[in-house]
C-alpha cells in the first residue's frame, strides 16, 4: 500500500475501534474524560510504536514456534517502561488511568498488529502502520471520552461549563453510559462513512465531462 | 474477610464486565451463541481461577522476595499464556467438539484482559490465597453469568429488524449498556 | 523448465528447532530483564518523590497552615504500624497532628485516609488519599458532601459508627462498605492521635 494509505487508514478506513472493533477494555474504561482518553490512546501509541518497530526488526530471529510469546515479552516490556516513566513524570494521569496501563500489553491492538503487519513489513512501514493505528485509536478514545464527559460532568478536559453541582446526565461517566455512547458513536461514524462511500460512488459512476460533448453525446 | 460480600461483590455488583469493563473482547465476539458461551465462559472460569493462583504464587515467592515486583506485569502473562496454551492442548484432547467451537477464541483467551486484570486486582488489594481464588471464581462466574445472559439476548435479537447502521457492533454495545444499566440494581445488595 | 524464481518465504528466518527456541527466549528474556532494571532504576526515586507529594498536599488540606516539614517528621503510631504521624507546626508551636490511616474493610480493598486533628484532640479535616471503591458508588466518599460531616467531631464522638450499625454517620446510598470503611479509618487515626497526644503531655 502507499505510503499516504498507511498513514491514513487508521482514522477511517481501518480504525481499530470503529472499525476493526480491537481494543475495546481501555475504551469503555478510561474515557470518563477527554484527557484520560487522550492520555491512555497516546501511552497506546508509543507502546505500538516501539513494539512494531522492535518487532519488525527481529522478525527474522523469532522462531515461529515462539513468535507469540516473544512478541508478548517485547510488548511486555515497553508497557512496563511507559507504566514506569508515566508513574515517574505524569503522576496524575497515572493514577487515573490505573489498572489499565498495565493491561496495554493484552490490548488486542498491539498484538494484533504485530501478527499482521510488523512480522511481515520493514521497519519504516511498521511504524508508520504503528502511527497510524495508534493515532486513530487515540482519536477514537478522545472522541468518546469528550462525549461522555460533556454529557456526564458538564466539562471538557477539565474545563467545567456548568454551574457547581449542576445535575448532568452521569449516567455517561458510569458503565451502562459507556456501553451506550461507544455503540451509537460507532453507527454514527459508520454512517457518515457509509453516505461518503455512496457519494463517491454516484461520483464515479457519473464523470462531470471535461470536455464538451458532441450534441447526442453518451450520457 | 466477609467471604459473602466479597462474592456477591465480584459476581453482581462489581461484575467484571459490566462493571469494570474487561473481558470485552471475548464478551462480544464469543456471545452469539448460547452453546459456544457457555464453553467460553467454562474455560475462562478455568484458567482465571488457576491463572490467579500461579501469579500469586510467582508474586508471592519470587518477584517479592527477589525484589524485582517491576516484572510482575511481563511474568504475569507469560504465566497466563503459558496456561492457555496447556488448556488449548488439553481440550484438543479431552474434548475435541469443544476445541473446534471455540476455535480462534480459545488463544484469544490470553489476551483476555480479565485474567490479567483480576491476577493485578488480587495482588493490588492484598488478598490473601484464598480471598484469592474466592474472588477469581466468583469473577469468572460473573463473566461467565454476564456472557450467557448476552449471549441468550443476541439470539433473540437475530430475528428483530435492525436499520443496518445499527446492526453488528452498535446494537450489541447498546444492549450491553442496557444489561450493565439492571446489573447496577444490585449495586445496594453490599 | 519454467522454474519459478520467487522464493514463497523470506528464508532468512531462523527454523523453529528446540534449541533457538530456548535461546531466543532466553535472550529476550534477558534483554528484557535489562531493560526493565535500567528504567526502575532510574525512576524509582522519582515515583518515591511523588508518592511524598500527595501526602504534602493532603496534610496542608487537612491540617490549619504550618512551617514545619511534617513529612520528615513522620513518626510511626505506636499501636499500628500501618499508621503514621505526621505532627504540624507553626513556627515551633504545635498546631495541628497530621495522620494517615486506613481501612482494609473498603469495598475495593485497601482505603487510605488522611486525618487533621487539632491540638483539642478534635477532627480538623479528612480527605481520601487513596481508595479503589466502585466509580459512582463507593468513589462518592472523595466528595465534600460526604466528608464535611466528620469536621469538628471531638474525642467524645469516638468511636464512630454508621447509622446502621447504630451510630451517627450518614452513609453514602448504596454504599454502606465503603461508607463504614472510611469511618473505621477515621476510628483507628482517633486512637492513634489521642494516644499520641497522652504521650507528649
Amino acid at each position: 500500500m502507499t505510503f499516504k494509505e498507511n498513514l491514513t487508514k487508521g482514522f477511517f478506513k481501518e480504525n481499530p475501534i470503529f472499525v476493526l472493533l480491537l481494543g475495546m477494555c481501555p475504551t469503555l474504561g478510561v474515557t470518563t474524560s477527554a484527557m484520560n482518553g487522550l492520555g491512555m490512546g497516546l501511552a497506546t501509541t508509543a507502546v505500538l510504536i516501539a513494539a512494531n518497530v522492535a518487532i519488525a526488526l527481529l522478525k527474522n530471529l523469532i522462531p515461529d514456534k515462539v513468535r507469540i510469546p516473544a512478541y508478548i515479552v517485547v510488548i511486555a516490556s515497553f508497557v512496563t517502561i511507559i507504566d514506569l516513566s508515566m508513574a515517574a513524570f505524569v503522576p496524575a494521569l497515572h493514577e487515573q488511568l490505573g489498572l489499565f496501563i498495565p493491561l496495554i500489553v493484552v490490548n488486542c491492538i498491539i498484538l494484533g498488529r504485530a501478527e499482521a503487519f510488523a512480522s511481515k513489513n520493514g521497519v519504516g512501514a511498521s511504524a508508520i502502520d504503528a502511527i497510524s493505528m495508534g493515532f486513530g485509536f487515540a482519536m477514537a478514545l478522545t472522541m468518546l471520552g469528550s462525549i461522555r464527559e460533556i454529557l456526564g460532568s458538564g466539562a471538557i478536559f477539565g474545563y467545567s461549563f456548568v454551574a457547581e453541582g449542576a445535575p448532568t446526565m452521569l449516567m455517561f461517566v458510569m458503565p451502562p453510559g459507556a456501553f451506550i455512547a461507544l455503540g451509537l458513536l460507532i453507527a454514527t461514524v459508520r454512517a457518515i462513512s457509509t453516505r461518503a462511500e455512496r457519494r463517491a460512488k454516484v461520483r464515479a459512476n457519473n464523470p462531470i465531462p471535461t470536455i464538451a460533448v458532441p450534441a447526442g453525446g453518451k450520457a | 474477610m466477609n467471604y459473602f460480600s466479597l462474592i456477591i461483590g465480584a459476581l453482581l455488583v462489581n461484575n467484571v464486565v459490566l462493571v469494570q469493563f474487561l473481558g470485552i473482547c471475548p464478551f462480544l465476539g464469543v456471545s452469539s451463541k448460547i452453546s459456544t458461551a457457555v464453553g467460553m465462559g467454562a474455560a475462562v472460569m478455568f484458567v482465571m481461577t488457576l491463572a490467579t493462583l500461579v501469579t500469586y504464587l510467582v508474586q508471592v515467592l519470587i518477584l517479592v522476595p527477589l525484589g524485582i515486583v517491576f516484572m510482575q506485569t511481563i511474568a504475569f502473562i507469560l504465566v497466563i499464556a503459558g496456561l492457555v496454551q496447556m488448556v488449548e492442548m488439553v481440550l484438543k484432547k479431552v474434548s475435541p467438539a469443544l476445541y473446534q467451537a471455540l476455535g480462534v477464541f480459545l488463544p484469544l483467551i490470553t489476551t483476555n484482559c480479565a485474567i490479567l486484570g483480576v491476577a493485578l486486582i488480587v495482588v493490588k488489594n492484598n488478598y490473601g490465597l484464598v480471598e484469592g481464588l474466592v474472588y477469581a471464581i466468583a469473577t469468572s462466574a460473573g463473566f461467565a453469568l454476564a456472557l450467557f445472559i448476552f449471549a441468550g439476548i443476541r439470539e433473540r435479537l437475530e430475528y428483530a429488524d435492525i436499520p443496518p447502521v445499527l446492526k453488528g457492533a452498535p446494537s450489541s454495545l447498546i444492549t450491553a449498556g442496557l444489561l450493565a444499566l439492571a446489573f447496577m440494581g444490585f449495586s445496594g445488595i453490599v | 523448465m519454467a522454474d519459478s524464481a520467487k522464493q514463497s518465504k523470506p528464508a532468512r528466518q531462523l527454523p523453529s528447532t528446540f534449541a533457538n527456541m530456548v535461546l531466543v527466549m532466553t535472550i529476550l528474556s534477558v534483554l528484557s530483564a535489562g531493560a526493565l532494571g535500567l528504567t526502575y532504576t532510574g525512576t524509582f526515586e522519582q515515583i518515591a518523590i511523588n508518592g511524598l507529594a500527595k501526602q504534602k498536599v493532603a496534610l496542608s488540606v487537612v491540617l490549619p497552615a504550618f512551617t514545619n516539614d511534617p513529612v520528615n517528621e513522620a513518626l510511626v503510631a505506636a499501636g499500628d504500624e500501618r499508621i503514621t504521624l505526621y505532627p504540624a507546626e507553626n513556627n515551633g508551636q504545635m498546631v495541628g497532628l497530621g495522620v494517615q490511616s486506613y481501612s482494609d474493610t473498603a469495598f475495593g480493598g485497601t482505603m487510605t485516609v488522611m486525618v487533621g486533628f487539632d491540638t483539642q484532640g478534635a477532627i480538623a479535616k479528612t480527605q481520601v488519599l487513596v481508595h479503589t471503591e466502585t466509580p459512582g458508588l463507593g468513589s462518592k466518599v472523595t466528595l465534600s458532601s460526604f466528608i464535611s460531616q466528620f469536621e469538628g467531631l471531638g474525642a467524645s464522638s469516638f468511636p464512630l459508627a454508621v447509622a446502621k450499625d447504630g451510630g451517627e454517620v450518614d452513609a453514602i446510598t448504596a454504599a454502606t462498605i465503603s461508607s463504614r470503611a472510611y469511618t473505621d479509618a477515621i476510628n483507628k487515626a482517633q486512637v492513634a492521635a489521642a494516644t499520641f497526644y497522652q504521650e507528649i503531655q
